[in-house]
């Protein structure tokens, strides 16, 4: 990083003679992305596509500000095309279609499986596409889970995705162990919203002769907190415990580098960043020490079970080309501007004021350090925050709402502007004033 | 020995059009009686040139092909790829507001499709739930049916199960694992009786955790007789279940009423929802408190609180609270589609048809290729599959007295689609939905010139 986020900004509008806070400092930044062209490789909705718009407060044919990726992403152009050509090709040579064609339905996905593991730093050899993200954490956790009577625990996060949590817990009853005393769950300190790395750190040193098994989240869903997942897991196996991360906030996001960082096996979904449409093909990931511990093929590929349908392969086909199109680094550098920026202009205008208390505030629970975190912020408001979400709906925001006082948006290098940024500041200045919170 | 009534349905039409019963005037005659005729029109049907091996000096390219390969992946109905292009269209304009906007909420996208798939299979719609995979499907039930004892830890399944099935059940490393290998099927038989799978159930049961078959064998096509099959079990103290993946929306299946307690199939094959398709599990309602899933995920999780995010989990009760995670709305729709026809007729109605289809099939290759002592150079085909329509479904699996390769490809240059498997056996499924008589009768002729251009004079 040459410089930070607020260095730029600042020289951004000393060169331009204007406000930091201005529009022209976001299309400045916009003109001089080097990604800003992927943007059209995405259908992006318009504001008046949106159920809850209301046009008599934002022009309905302007694309709409969506910050929803980390939940779905958005549509690359080219998923349809590719559906189109597997439907053709079922319509016209039907059962032929499992050696046929551009993508022969018996090995489809075997073709994605080197981009989608340039994606999270690992050899293609490592990775598997297949199933859903819940199902392949339940078929890691029951070759990487073997308790015995003095190493049975399982480390997690407080909070942890609910699907990770109950797949946690029955994996632990599976093996007719107690739950309360098996689950190992790390907390925030008191007063703060994330997780120390050290505290995670000297937990498993303090407790890890009896952990069988690290299981946290890359990114954390609730806070945005990216894990500080080389450290992890070196602290991990040093005191002999295997290291797994459920990595559906991470993958397409952070810059990961599995195989390097020694973890010993992952799983993600692919719906969120890497845009491969609801319910999208999912990702496993073993580290390839452990290839000839495995009965059938060597590795993970031996994890599959069945025939993956060619219909999810398309539209994953048509996002990870455009991954392919850059780098996880390229993408990252232009996230933490990005990011960096809407925290920012965030702080310009919702640090809290002691001197105006009724003013509504922000606080952002999310790391402020770009390496504790991908593209989401968490905010915490101080007012109550469904109304302010209804009011930002209305004026063509797409994000997420969590009650009482959270709201996560996530600006996607892939899709993202600096002017949807500064577009989305304004919508949120104009719902809280909309919303009764002056 | 064919049963009487489709050789009495052939004879008697033969004798009303004043031809032979060999003749293609049968089948038309048949097609043009066939109540589910027009259903193929659901369908989209590759043409002869359309598919790869066809050899155009040989057939009229611009037929269509004679499509018997829906035992391995069923045809695509036309209603797709309009389903699928207003789920892309809804992610383009709605983005994440299509979780719970539009035709197709994709929340709960599959759940509506649960009670046109219970009626298929029938059961209850609370009894069935389409998600993931055939196999992971099978290793869910299995994670939590399979409970062995000391004493009680056997698993009764059938030699030559489908692969995937056998090697399910093998390494479940969890617990150690006896299979009953029964030597079955008994020398010189293609296919194993009833009264031998019962008898093994009770001399054996006492041993015996689970009985897991298939409801129609893919090999043979054998259908078993799951109800007495089921009752056996249960009569010494066995869970029974079946892979249905051959016998869903081809059989006529009462798995409630037959007190099945789980299956599993997949959607590709008879439910022509396309390669990879959603698959489908079923637990019987007497189960829905007391057998929980061993494996769980968020999606097993109460849909009103799902999405409260608290951690503590609301189980929905029997085979719904089995669910892991939210399933592709991308598979839903051509799902959709394939159900919706179906649901244009019922499973009796369409084996009816399938019955005749089948029988006609059957009939013309006796006709032509029972084994004569008196030639015994002329090629021959013995019906693996049993001749009684009750313990068969679509699919004739017949052995050659030569080998396939040759006349197999000769099939396919002539625009035939079906499945072969050496030395010697050739598989093909006329399906009701979307197969006719004269597809058949076009069929024999294909395999008529194929022998003879294989030199299998």
């Amino acid at each position: 990083m040459m410089e930070s986020v607020q260095q730029t900004i600042t020289r951004v509008s000393q060169e331009l003679n204007c406000s930091a806070t201005s529009l022209r400092v976001a299309e400045h930044l916009d003109r001089h992305d080097e990604l800003r062209l992927l943007r059209q490789e995405f259908l992006i909705p318009k504001i008046s596509d949106l159920p809850p718009s209301d046009l008599s407060l934002v022009d309905g044919s302007e694309d709409c500000i969506y910050f929803a990726g980390n939940s779905l992403g958005l549509q690359p152009k080219n998923a349809k095309k590719y559906i189109e050509e597997e439907l053709e090709k079922w319509a016209t040579i039907g059962v032929h279609g499992h050696l046929k064609g551009s993508r022969p339905w018996a090995w489809a996905e075997d073709t994605l499986e080197e981009l989608m593991a340039k994606i999270v730093g690992a050899k293609p050899e490592e990775v598997v596409l297949m199933n859903g993200l819940t199902v392949n954490l339940h078929l890691l956790m029951l070759s990487f889970y073997k308790p015995s009577p003095k190493r049975y625990k399982i480390l997690l996060e407080d909070k942890a995705f609910p699907s990770d949590h109950y797949a946690i817990e029955s994996q632990i009853r599976l093996r007719g162990l107690d739950v309360t005393d098996s689950m190992l769950i790390i907390k925030p300190r008191q007063g703060e919203d994330t997780i120390r790395t050290e505290d995670i750190v000297s937990v498993i040193e303090r407790e890890g002769d009896a952990i069988a098994l690290v299981m946290l989240s890359g990114v954390q869903y609730y806070t945005g907190q990216l894990f500080n997942m080389e450290a992890i897991t070196s602290a991990g196996h040093a005191k002999g415990c295997l290291v797994g991360f459920d990595c559906a906030h991470a993958v397409g996001n952070a810059e990961l580098q599995l195989h390097d960082w020694n973890v010993d096996f992952a799983c993600w979904c692919s719906y969120k960043y890497v845009n491969s449409g609801a319910g999208g093909l999912a990702g496993a990931y073993i580290h390839e020490k452990h290839a000839h511990k495995m009965e059938l093929q060597p590795g993970v590929k031996g994890f599959r079970l069945s025939n993956q349908p060619v219909l999810l392969v398309c539209p994953l086909q048509a996002s990870l080309e455009i991954f392919n199109r850059t780098s996880m680094k390229d993408l990252r550098r232009k996230s933490v501007l990005l990011t960096g920026y809407l925290e920012y202009l965030i702080r310009h205008y919702y640090t809290k004021d002691p001197s105006a208390p009724d003013k509504p505030s922000v606080h952002i629970i999310t790391p402020s350090d770009p390496q504790q975190r991908g593209c989401q912020l968490s905010l915490c408001f101080s007012c109550p925050i469904r109304t302010v979400f209804q009011e930002l709906e209305k004026r063509g925001v797409a994000c997420d709402m969590r009650e009482p006082n959270v709201l996560r948006v996530a600006p996607v290098p892939l899709y993202n502007s600096f002017t949807d940024v500064h577009r989305f500041i304004t919508a949120l200045g104009s719902a809280l004033s909309a919303s009764g919170a002056k």
